[in-house]
């Protein structure tokens, strides 16, 4: 009896087995959760941190000795002192160098105050020489500036003045500050885009001033319910960023979760868009970009008549808009300028080329390791005979070249532009034919990995490409090891994690999963727009008629 | 984002996929290059090659008693590629291995070469008509049709001779296997064409103990030629004769099953052929059962074009049009009565597939006679009505002056 139970019991190899399967997936559960504790504790103590305030003593000495304490040994701050008018009342300037317009504050802001003021007061038959002069007067009757406002806090005030703003700091006057708009920005012309290239449409793309991004979207027919409001953020170094939806048409409840989000980012510097999309993005082990982000002025225009919402940030031509969908990504603007077929079977055909670029090569590597009986038999002796000399196994074949690929498109976009193309060209046709002249891989995989590579060009943003760029390699592993059933089993996988995803609390694959018929319209194909007179169901607007 | 969650999630994939990975992978992963891709099989009665003999000598044998020998037709890689010589010798080898088992022979061949026999790429497969005399059909492909590794669109033939001769070609630039199932492809030139018979119709003809044709082909001297049908009968599943080319033309003038060829006919008065060219055929068959008697009804209609003609007959006449029509119908049904007699009378076994419509039409019926249906066959009454209609002369016609 006991032996019997005995000849049952397996191996010590097997339980060696069992003990590793259990215990690796169980170590990396534990690093994964000790990461997060860690994290977490990180953001509470971020919270703690002190925010000192100083208020200003009303008088110019004190206050100027502050302010060059403070500012410590800035070279670029420019102090002026200065007397009002013909009177003694002593008054400073205070600005940054470069940043502020230096021909405004010449002009219009040292003029006004040292000249122009006895003068004003004159014209007008005033007692104007009897000092001190009131800031309510010196802003009511002297400064020609467009842009005027008072602040009390030291940390505003530094923080005007980094901005490129005016501080005037008057003696003998009540404890606060006047900052004068002198702002300076250095700007570019809104030029097309040259990530996102169209043939037909606006050639207007934004550029790194926000306030030139704005007016960008203003200046786009006039919409009255172009709500645009604006935030600071960063912890140490604070940014302009913009909320930008159509009032009667975004959901609130979508507003008003980007404004949670966004205000919850808590990071000391914000240098792109690219910061916020990792930050308030839903999933951050997915590989798809729940986000899309785009220079282009009409996808941003369109995204927001759909009801979504965009979000600018200052010093960054890129503008995110939320919620995204999978079909964003493969869609251009290009699809709605031209006719309703060239469009749809532009749109067919990128989803073809994505669906080649994630499973080319792992769709060769099954054919060629696993069911050689699907090919056609010519083509499989030929297949048969051109890998005669090649050593290696199909998957280290296609790792080669792929990776070889990789390389070249990344040394492609570092290099100067007339290079970068010739590198292109050289890199591809030279490596290609000569790694297949020297028997490393075989011709017909040079053609996959060729044909996968335009396919992945074909894809109109550039972060989904490099999404299925990933999944590409994954999806070739998968075919390595189990061939077509691998192929499949990593297509269902990617699936179930696609209709599990969700941005902004809409589903991302979201006219199919959940399936609205409704939206179909603009999904696959690019029905005509008499068809089209309803807004995406799945944004869950306002307003859900386009046309009447 | 619930930690909990995310923890217990996490471990199950980690733990899933290190179970996939550890418990299988890689196991049937077998490169293309490494395959002997394995085009066409020739089965014979056994026989030992020299090679095989010198072999055995040396003494490489086991117990056998060579009952089949078992030809394969595999492609060599390397030079078979026509990109540098463009359309260079292709290069195959055929390896005859005889023993008792085709299952055996199969394994046999991986002691002799670098690259085991893969068949999911076989094209033809043939038989020769002693092997099918001795053998019952499903015996003979039950290996063909067990092997995981076989391609059902296979084309099953039979050679009368050596089956392996059909393999092996004077022609090197083309893979004998590729050429006999080519020739299926001209089904639209020739009547005297099979429908082609692939392994996976061939298991319900089996299975269902009914007579059929396979497609006969001879060798001569290297070359190959598609010569009439040999006839499986039934109930033993052996090959019991042969149709000559034109009983197989009047068998796919029946079933209609052409799409396209000549027929030739003399003209009676003046004894010169005239070539009828088909190009359309349509053919209507309708049983009878009366009691124990068994009739059809026949239809066969074609449209056609005048092809040729050897005397001077005026192609713009329809008095002259019409006598050709005729002279071709006297033909059509000359030799139709020559066939109907060979498989009713001689070989009794129903070959044209008339035993489908009987089963449609009478299933209640059918049901009672299936089992001996050939015999039933060999005494039905077929009448059959032909009717030719030419409709063109091509681009020219020879005129009387």
């Amino acid at each position: 009896m006991w032996n019997m139970f005995v000849s049952y019991l397996p191996d010590w190899t097997v339980f060696l087995q069992a003990l590793i399967v259990v215990s690796i997936p169980y170590a990396l559960s534990r690093m994964m959760s000790m990461t997060k504790n860690a994290a977490e504790n990180n953001i509470e103590q971020d919270d703690q941190e002190a925010n000192p305030q100083r208020d200003f003593s009303g008088r110019l000495d004190i206050d100027l000795d502050r302010m060059r304490t403070e500012f410590g040994n800035q070279a670029d701050l420019n102090i002026r002192t200065f007397c009002l008018g013909n009177t003694n009342q002593q008054a400073a300037i205070l600005f940054v160098n470069g940043i502020s317009d230096r021909d405004l504050i010449d002009k219009h802001i040292m003029k006004s105050l040292m000249v122009d003021l006895t003068l004003v007061g004159h014209e007008q038959g005033r007692d104007v020489s009897s000092p001190p002069f009131t800031k309510q007067y010196l802003k009511n009757n002297v400064l020609s500036v467009g842009v005027v406002k008072e602040v009390d806090r030291f940390t505003d005030l530094s923080s005007e003045l980094l901005r490129g703003h005016t501080a005037l700091l008057l003696d003998n006057s009540n404890a606060s500050v006047i900052i004068l708009g002198t702002r300076k920005e250095i700007t570019r012309s809104a030029g097309e885009p040259s990530s996102e290239i169209l043939v037909r449409g606006p050639r207007l793309g934004f550029n790194e001033s926000i306030c030139d991004n704005t007016t960008l979207l203003r200046q786009h027919g006039e919409k009255t319910n172009l709500t645009i409001t604006q935030l600071r953020v960063g912890q140490r170094v604070t940014k302009e960023l913009a909320i930008v939806y159509i009032k009667d048409i975004a959901d609130d409840n979508l507003v008003q979760e980007v404004r949670e989000r966004v205000e919850r980012m808590n990071l000391d510097d914000i240098q792109d868009t690219g910061y916020i999309e990792q930050l308030i993005e839903d999933n951050y082990l997915s590989p798809f970009p729940q986000v899309q982000s785009t220079e282009r002025l009409d996808r941003v225009i369109s995204a927001l008549m759909e009801g979504r919402v965009a979000i600018l940030l200052d010093g960054t031509p890129f503008v995110l808009t939320v919620p995204t969908t999978f079909n964003m990504l493969l869609q251009s603007p290009e699809d709605y300028y031209e006719r309703w077929i060239p469009g749809t079977l532009v749109r067919m055909l990128r989803y073809f080329a994505a669906f080649v670029s994630t499973f080319g090569p792992s769709l060769y590597i099954s054919f060629i390791s696993f069911h050689q009986g699907l090919i056609p038999t010519k083509l499989a002796l030929s297949i048969a005979d051109t890998r005669a000399g090649v050593p290696f196994p199909s998957l280290i074949e296609v790792l080669i070249m792929e990776i070889a690929l990789e390389i070249l498109r990344e040394a492609g976009l570092r290099l100067p532009k007339p290079i970068g193309q010739t590198i292109g060209i050289v890199g591809g046709l030279v490596i290609g034919e000569a790694a297949v002249q020297a028997g490393i891989v075989s011709p017909l995989m040079v053609i996959v990995v060729a044909v996968t590579a335009i396919s992945s060009f074909a894809i109109p943003q550039y972060n989904a490409g490099i999404a299925l760029r990933i999944l590409r390699f994954i999806a070739m592993i998968f075919a390595a090891i189990f061939g077509l059933y691998g192929v499949v089993l990593f297509f269902l996988l990617l699936c179930s994690h696609l209709s599990k995803l969700i941005s902004f609390g809409v589903p991302y694959i979201s006219p199919a999963v959940p399936y609205r018929l409704q939206d179909w319209k603009d999904f696959l194909i690019r029905a005509p727009f008499k068809l089209m007179k309803h807004r995406p169901k799945m944004m869950n607007t306002k307003d859900p008629l386009r046309r009447k | 984002m619930n930690p909990q969650w995310l923890k217990s999630r996490t471990l199950w994939i980690c733990g899933m996929l290190t179970i996939l990975i550890l418990l299988t992978g890689c196991w049937s992963r077998r490169e293309i290059e490494d395959l002997g891709i394995t085009i066409g099989a020739a089965v014979d009665i056994g026989k030992e090659t020299p090679v095989e003999q010198e072999f055995e000598e040396q003494g490489g044998d086991y117990s056998k008693q060579n009952a089949l020998t078992l030809t394969y037709q595999m492609v060599q890689p390397g030079q078979s590629s026509t990109s540098d010589k463009g359309g260079g010798e292709k290069n195959y080898r055929n390896i005859s291995v005889t023993g008792d088992s085709l299952y055996e022979d199969t394994r046999e061949i991986a002691l002799m070469q670098a690259r085991p026999i893969f068949g999911q790429h076989y094209k033809v497969i043939v038989i020769s008509d002693k092997v099918a005399r001795k053998f019952n059909m499903r015996l003979l492909f039950d290996f063909f049709i067990r092997e995981q590794e076989f391609r059902p669109s296979c084309l099953v033939l039979i050679c009368k001779g050596e089956a392996r001769s059909a393999l092996d070609q004077k022609d090197k630039s083309e893979f004998p296997s590729m050429r006999l199932l080519s020739i299926t492809n001209n089904r639209y030139r020739s009547t005297r064409i099979l429908k082609p018979m692939s392994l996976s119709k061939l298991l319900p003809e089996i299975n269902s103990s009914s007579s059929f044709l396979l497609q006969n082909v001879i060798t001569a001297e290297g070359e190959v030629k598609f010569a009439g049908a040999a006839v499986i009968y039934g109930k033993t599943g052996k090959l019991i004769g042969f149709l000559n080319e034109e009983d197989l033309e009047s068998i796919n003038w029946m079933t209609a099953k052409v799409k396209g060829g000549v027929l030739k006919s003399y003209d009676s008065h003046t004894g010169q052929p005239i070539l009828y060219e088909i190009t359309s055929m349509k053919s209507k068959i309708r049983p009878h059962i009366e009691g124990n008697r068994i009739s059809f009804d026949v239809e066969i209609e074609s449209d056609g074009r005048l092809g040729e003609q050897w005397e001077n007959g005026n192609g713009f006449d329809n008095r002259f049009i019409r006598r050709v029509e005729e002279e071709t119908v006297k033909q059509v049904r000359k030799r139709i009565d020559k066939m109907l007699h060979r498989i009713q009378k001689e070989y009794r076994a129903d070959v044209i597939g008339l035993d489908q419509y009987v089963r449609i039409y009478y299933p209640r019926t059918w049901e009672k006679i299936k089992k001996d249906w050939d015999d039933k066959f060999a005494n039905a009454s077929i009448r059959y009505r032909v009717k030719v209609k030419i409709k063109e002369f091509g681009t020219t016609s020879i005129k009387v002056h």
